[in-house]
């Protein structure tokens, strides 16, 4: 078991070091690199798929590495630094994300590289490139070809048959809430997109986006939040943030379930179905439900798997999980198509079950322990726990990995049965093979 | 303390990049067992891996065995006389899992409570297997659907196809999983004789990593597989391989948006383990250097238009093989592979720039000690380096060795190199129907 010091020092230490930016440091000796995580909040909506581009564009080029080239030279010399910009969804509201993972010990010269991959992010971040001679607009040349790469993109992704059946479904149960849109927006905005456009939802955002900053690595707080004013946060910073929509909204499912048939030209189909309730995150409703996900399909020893792959044979994959900001319960698999209405009607009859309170101990025991050991690993993870509490300081919950885990372990029959009669079927979605 | 450290079975092994200690032993019973203490991680990670993959096509004794059985293999030696050891893993919250390559199978788990307990069961679970035939025959469903999860993969249809297309004889051309026509004759008989001849101790690798002690670990093994030493290393037959690609271009159609287009580079296979590490990593930092981000083909392409993040490239060489790989989604196919044919001429032409390879040289130096910030990335370093046989400064002496002259030589051998195109074209239509 950890020592209660050693789960104190995982656990982040927080200051705000601006108005409306936050930094979370989690300090640590374990790594051979340090990670930082530049989070700025904002409603997910009309301006979507702007957002999505724009961190394209971030990514591609800044005012000082003006080429793809130039900027992957720039990495390649902080030994091999790994650069991510992108856009994410948290419930209701849209994240533009900026990252760096780079090398701070065991390379020559590792005293300047803690500075040397802050200043980058800050570069990457709040210097894109502009129009020549005309400050107000983004790279002209450089933001056409992100929107074209970023048209690919969103054509690209009925490739993956799994995920596509997934967004069609939060898609189709979602459609008059944010949460409904894909955090990459849509192909028929982009015709509305040019330098300008992003050059003045650039200015708005990292003047006025509420900004979460996570930074790993071997520093104590004092010395991090001077790096991090020195080296990261930029100059023109609102005196007061934007306010952002709450992360999260719940409701009831719709009166009659919804069934949206797909046709592909695919050998394996993929059945999703989502259920949801009035289920607010953190109450003790909202983890009797993730017990309930979890013992009903949380991994090999849920009764999908345990059932509808091991004992009928009819899938690879059957998993469930709950989405904790809306209140959604989402079953998936894939299926031999011939297979789909059994398998449909055996999930439905598991589900039913489970959120009966009927709770098989091995499936109840298999979830808490893999809960427990996620727990447990998080702590190995810089990654994993900045993840865990950007969600939490958005959605809410419990205030620690370690109390969220004490509050599925509290988690009774009782308390499964009357989350149980509050979710209902929502939305089915079917992707099958082309008729002949 | 000299006492100590005299009897000791393990030989204590310095990474000279991260500084990771790691220790070396061979367990009586034959296995070879690598250890990296991490003090302070919570995760421990174990895994076993025999040299058995799906290019060992037949037993040593010559018999031929069905394509796709050290995958079906895999999935049946999760089944115990107890049951599935999934559940035992489960019930103490470790994950489990397995997975079957050309060249090897492994088994592995992630914990942080019961370690020795977990380590157990690995050890157990490899040491026999458990069937019937009616399990064998439900597993045939199950992997019947994994296959067909992969058939609507355009990754792995590309990939393979491409394959088919530079080999003609190697077993590297057959999909790891086989199809639902090779793996239905598989019964009992032959998955013990398979076992049998391939999962015994002299065979395999454990590596260990975590806040875990060596002594501890080998006393386990000892426990478990007994202090006699048992069955031998597989040795791969030569193969008969010859230069030329078997087909120059293979097409097929899928449902995807735009076509998937992947070049192969059938390369010299090296010979012997520390020609094959050289190889294998001056052969990365050449696709690095070519259609990595800034890339000599990537940075060309992408300013054009012509490519976007979906292009890439990857190197692999294992017994009998090499080849160079780059693929890409695009939206017109002959556009694109005519650029790219004339990019991998400019660059063979241009040669390798020295700033260029000193930045690749960083980038793989940044790469190898992120590997060792977690225990599995520490576990997997030392497998590759106990599946080779080479010395664990062999990275750092392969990345020292890179010169211009040197890439620019093999840049222009592969240039020139048999070729093999893969393209998949979108098919079927999409259509809401309510």
């Amino acid at each position: 078991m950890p020592t209660a010091r050693r789960t104190q020092r995982h656990l982040p230490v927080t200051r705000e070091i601006a108005p409306g930016v936050r930094l979370h440091l989690l300090r640590t000796d374990r790594f051979t690199t340090s990670y930082c995580r530049v989070v700025l909040h904002r409603d997910l909506g009309a301006e979507a798929t702007a957002t999505a581009v724009l961190a394209q564009v971030l990514q591609s080029a800044t005012a000082r590495h003006p080429t793809n080239k130039a900027l992957a030279d720039r990495l390649g010399d902080l030994y091999g630094a790994m650069l991510h910009v992108g856009a994410g969804k948290l419930g209701d509201r849209q994240l533009l994300v900026g990252a760096l993972d780079w090398p701070t010990a065991h390379v020559p010269r590792a005293r300047a590289m803690l500075a040397a991959g802050l200043g980058l992010l800050r570069e990457v971040l709040s210097e894109p490139k502009r129009e020549p001679g005309d400050a107000s607009r983004l790279d002209e040349a450089l933001v056409r070809a992100e929107l074209a790469n970023h048209a690919r993109a969103l054509r690209g992704r009925r490739d993956d048959k799994a995920r596509h059946a997934l967004r069609l479904c939060l898609e189709r149960m979602c459609a008059d809430e944010p949460y409904g849109l894909d955090p990459m927006g849509r192909e028929a905005d982009l015709a509305d997109i040019d330098g300008a456009v992003l050059a003045a939802l650039h200015e708005r955002l990292i003047r006025t986006a509420p900004i979460e900053i996570f930074l790993v690595g071997d520093l104590g707080l004092r010395d991090a939040v001077a790096a991090v004013r020195r080296h990261l946060l930029w100059p023109g910073r609102a005196a007061r943030p934007a306010r952002v929509p709450p992360a999260s909204s719940v409701r009831a499912a719709r009166a009659r379930p919804k069934l949206v048939v797909e046709h592909d030209a695919v050998t394996q189909g993929k059945v999703v179905l989502g259920w949801r309730g009035r289920v607010r995150p953190g109450t003790r409703a909202a983890f009797a439900a993730e017990l309930l996900a979890g013992v009903l399909g949380g991994g090999s020893f849920g009764r999908l798997f345990k059932v509808v792959r091991e004992q009928h044979g009819l899938c690879y994959y059957a998993s469930a999980g709950w989405h904790r900001p809306k209140g959604l319960l989402i079953v998936q698999t894939g299926v031999e198509p011939a297979q789909e209405a059994q398998a449909r009607r055996l999930i439905t009859k598991l589900t039913r079950e489970v959120a009966g309170g009927a709770l098989d101990a091995v499936a109840r025991d298999g979830f808490l322990a893999a809960v427990a050991h996620q727990v447990a690993a998080m702590q190995d993870s810089p990654k994993a726990t900045a993840l865990w509490y950007q969600e939490r300081l958005a959605v809410g919950g419990a205030p620690s990995p370690a109390a969220h885990l004490e509050a599925l372990r509290a988690v009774t029959p009782a308390a499964v049965r009357a989350v149980g009669r509050r979710i209902a079927l929502d939305t089915t979605v079917a992707l099958r093979p082309e008729e002949a | 303390m000299t006492s100590a450290r005299a009897t000791t079975p393990f030989t204590r092994l310095r990474e000279p990049i991260s500084g990771r200690v790691v220790h070396l032993a061979r367990a009586a019973c034959g296995l070879e067992v690598w250890v990296a203490p991490m003090p302070g991680f919570r995760k421990a990670y174990a895994a076993v891996t025999t040299r058995y993959g799906s290019m060992d096509t037949a037993l040593p004794d010559g018999t031929a065995l069905p394509d796709g059985i050290a995958h079906f293999l895999e999935h049946k030696m999760f089944q115990t006389a107890e049951g599935d050891v999934f559940d035992l893993y489960e019930a103490r919250g470790a994950s489990a899992n397995a997975f079957t390559t050309f060249s090897h199978t492994t088994y592995l788990f992630a914990a942080t409570t019961r370690f020795a307990e977990n380590l157990d069961t690995l050890l157990e679970t490899m040491d026999s297997i458990t069937t019937t035939a009616e399990g064998i025959e439900r597993e045939k469903g199950i992997i019947g659907q994994e296959l067909a999860m992969y058939d609507d993969d355009p990754g792995w249809q590309g990939y393979f196809r491409m394959l088919q297309g530079l080999y003609r004889r190697h077993p590297v051309r057959i999909d790891i999983g086989g199809t639902a026509q090779t793996i239905a004759p598989i019964d009992a008989a032959i998955l013990q004789r398979t076992h049998a001849a391939y999962y015994s101790p002299s065979n395999m690798v454990l590596t260990v990593a975590g806040d875990v002690t060596p002594a501890a670990v080998l006393a386990r093994v000892d426990a478990v597989l007994g202090t006699r030493r048992r069955g031998r290393r597989n040795r791969r037959p030569a193969y008969d391989e010859p230069r030329r690609a078997a087909r120059r271009e293979q097409r097929g159609d899928l449902a995807i948006g735009r076509p998937h287009v992947w070049l192969g580079l059938k390369d010299v296979a090296p010979r012997g383990p520390r020609a094959r590490v050289r190889a294998r990593i001056h052969g990365a930092m050449l696709v690095e250097l070519l259609c990595g981000d800034g890339g000599m083909i990537q940075a060309p392409l992408y300013a054009e238009g012509l490519v976007d993040d979906s292009f890439g490239g990857a190197y692999e060489a294992e017994d009998g093989y090499a080849f160079a790989w780059m693929a890409a989604e695009v939206d017109a196919i002959e556009p694109y592979r005519r650029r790219l044919r004339r990019a991998l001429r400019d660059a063979a032409r241009a040669g390798i720039d020295p700033d260029a390879l000193e930045r690749c040289r960083r980038r793989f130096h940044g790469r190898h000690l992120r590997a060792f910030n977690t225990p599995e990335g520490c576990a997997s370093w030392m497998l590759g380096v106990a599946l080779e046989g080479v010395r664990p400064g062999a990275l750092r002496d392969a990345l020292a060795r890179a010169t211009p002259a040197g890439l620019t030589r093999r840049l222009r051998a592969l240039a020139e190199a048999p070729q093999a195109w893969s393209i998949l074209e979108p098919r079927g239509r999409n259509r809401p129907s309510s």
